[in-house]
């Protein structure tokens, strides 16, 4: 098993406990890894080691006593899933920095900022909301417009003997939801005016049978979910190793709304045109290139985010474990790490905000004629410029550059800050 | 390994690591797991017991491999209790070894 899957599977187990122990034993394993990886071990290794997932959940049990929730199957709404990962993540970073030092608790106290109520984490929303999806699945059907156009090849008959694939698509939703509860998902522009979802298992036989794709519309908005089967309490199909899921998806020019989610696996987006676009991940990379939206907003937990020549109006990237880069002519940018490296490069924005714990933030800001800042790192150097003002390894605080008209906020806990105007 | 000789064991083989000076998690699980067949995973519950009953502290450093590292401290009342579990797991085992060896009416 590789760490992803290793990773996939350790956060399924942890669903029931509680969000901050949920968090602390994932960062620490980020963190073994990590070190584990530097120390020349391969992967593989590191899982072997680490040990059995079972034991560690039966432990945490022991130590935790009956700290096992009911789920509600029902309560969680899938719109709401992405809004608790923010608050998660500005939950989680908020208690990692209470830990460091009084710099770094002084930062967690902003990060965290109006965050009191129970923050969930995206997957449990995701698989709630898909779990939703499938028990109530004859009840959707009678729901579904005429326009339903999905169809769903039968095992027997699928064009690849290797591949479970299935499609679905529509010719007039203008909002597009994809799911995936461990799927890589590919977007790209649709070159007519059907939207499309293509779904591909390239699992073993009984990974394909563990796993179902739903495809159906409902009003404007067309839905592609590809989600592990439940089977109620014997659950067999939870033991298996998560299958390589591709989703494929074609989205017409300007969608009133794009919504991509996965648990485990990469995200790409390319050339896509939309109003408001809403990505999640778990695990894996989140790459958006050549896009125009008016808002973007980017979740991941473990993984970087790539937001690369992008027009909207608003971009927010926000993930735990990796580095967040943007290149974007965004009026608002926001970016929170807790571990990685923050690059934002930006033409004519009005106001950025951007935080990490271990990591320097980078800025530069094309089109900018003044620089409000407001910085702090507890042990980096700090560099700020805006054409003729220039402010050099300066302590954390706040400085006017120029006609002061971009707002800047940038804190770090370790790592330097350079903001560059010009 | 029988679970609570495990808790014992493996706590008092942190405990005693970080009394030297402050480690992070792969330098403890990597060093104690070479020694005794163990899943690495479990010591970072064992790790995460000491630090809710304020044994150890932790706090974030940066580190050359990427993510910041948690550090792990031994607080005044850890250094207190390794003390005592020291001398408790050293009885014991002189105990054990009287027994297993033979040494008894």
């Amino acid at each position: 098993m590789n760490k992803q899957e290793y990773m996939y599977n350790l956060f399924e187990a942890l669903r029931p406990f509680d969000e901050d122990v949920r968090n602390e034993i994932i960062s620490d394993y980020e963190e073994h890894f990590a070190d584990g990886l530097a120390s020349g071990k391969t992967e593989e290794q590191i899982v072997e080691e680490l040990g059995p997932i079972d034991e560690l959940i039966s432990e945490l049990k022991d130590l935790k006593g009956k700290n096992k929730k009911n789920f509600d199957f029902d309560s969680m709404d899938i719109s709401k899933a992405a809004d608790n990962l923010v608050k998660g993540i500005a939950g989680l970073v908020g208690s990692f920095a209470g830990t460091v030092t009084k710099g770094a608790e002084k930062m967690g106290e902003s990060f965290s900022g109006g965050v009191d109520e129970f923050a969930d984490s995206f997957a449990k929303g995701v698989t709630n909301a898909a779990e939703k999806v499938y028990n109530k699945g004859s009840e959707f059907a009678k729901d579904i417009s005429d326009s339903y156009k999905a169809t769903r090849n039968s095992d027997s008959d699928t064009m690849d003997a290797t591949t479970d694939e299935a499609n679905g698509g529509s010719d007039n939703a203008t909002e597009i939801v994809v799911e995936g509860d461990c799927a890589n998902i590919y977007v790209t522009a649709s070159r007519d005016n059907m939207a499309r979802i293509n779904y591909a298992n390239h699992g073993t036989a009984n990974q394909q049978l563990a796993y179902a794709f739903e495809c159906y519309q409902k009003g404007n908005v067309l839905y592609g979910i590809a989600k592990r089967k439940s089977f109620g309490i014997t659950n067999f199909f939870k033991t298996l190793t998560s299958p390589r899921i591709d989703l494929t998806v074609e989205v017409p020019r300007d969608f009133k709304a794009v919504t991509f989610k996965t648990a485990s696996g990469e995200i790409k987006i390319t050339g896509v045109s939309a109003g408001k676009a809403v990505v999640g991940g778990v695990s894996g990379g989140i790459e958006i290139n050549s896009c125009g939206f008016e808002t973007l907003k980017v979740n991941n937990i473990s993984g970087h985010v790539t937001v690369d020549g992008v027009n909207s109006e608003e971009v927010v990237a926000e993930t735990i474990s990796g580095g967040i880069n943007v290149a974007t002519a965004a009026d608002f940018v926001r970016a929170v790490t807790t571990s990685g490296r923050i690059n934002l490069l930006t033409r004519n924005a009005s106001k950025l905000d951007a935080a990490t714990v271990s990591g320097s933030i980078d800025m530069k800001l094309d089109g900018c004629s003044g620089i409000s800042a407001n910085v702090s790192s507890v042990s980096g150097r700090i560099d700020l410029a805006c054409g003729e003002s220039v402010v050099r390894g300066t302590k954390s605080g706040k400085f006017t550059l120029g006609n002061g008209s971009t707002t800047v906020k940038a804190s770090t806990v370790s790592g330097s800050i350079s903001v560059e105007g010009r | 390994m029988n679970a609570q000789f495990k808790k014992g064991a493996l706590e008092l083989c942190v405990l005693t690591m970080l009394a030297d000076k402050d480690r992070y998690g792969y330098e403890l699980t990597d060093e104690i797991s070479a020694r005794m067949e163990i899943a690495t995973g479990t010591l970072y519950l064992v790790l995460k017991r000491l630090k809710d009953d304020n044994l150890v502290t932790t706090y974030l450093q940066e580190s050359e491999n990427g993510p910041a590292r948690k550090y792990y401290h031994l607080s005044d009342e850890g250094r207190k209790y390794q003390e005592d579990l020291k001398k408790e797991w050293v009885q014991f085992v002189k105990a054990m070894d009287e027994i297993i060896g033979g040494r008894y009416e």
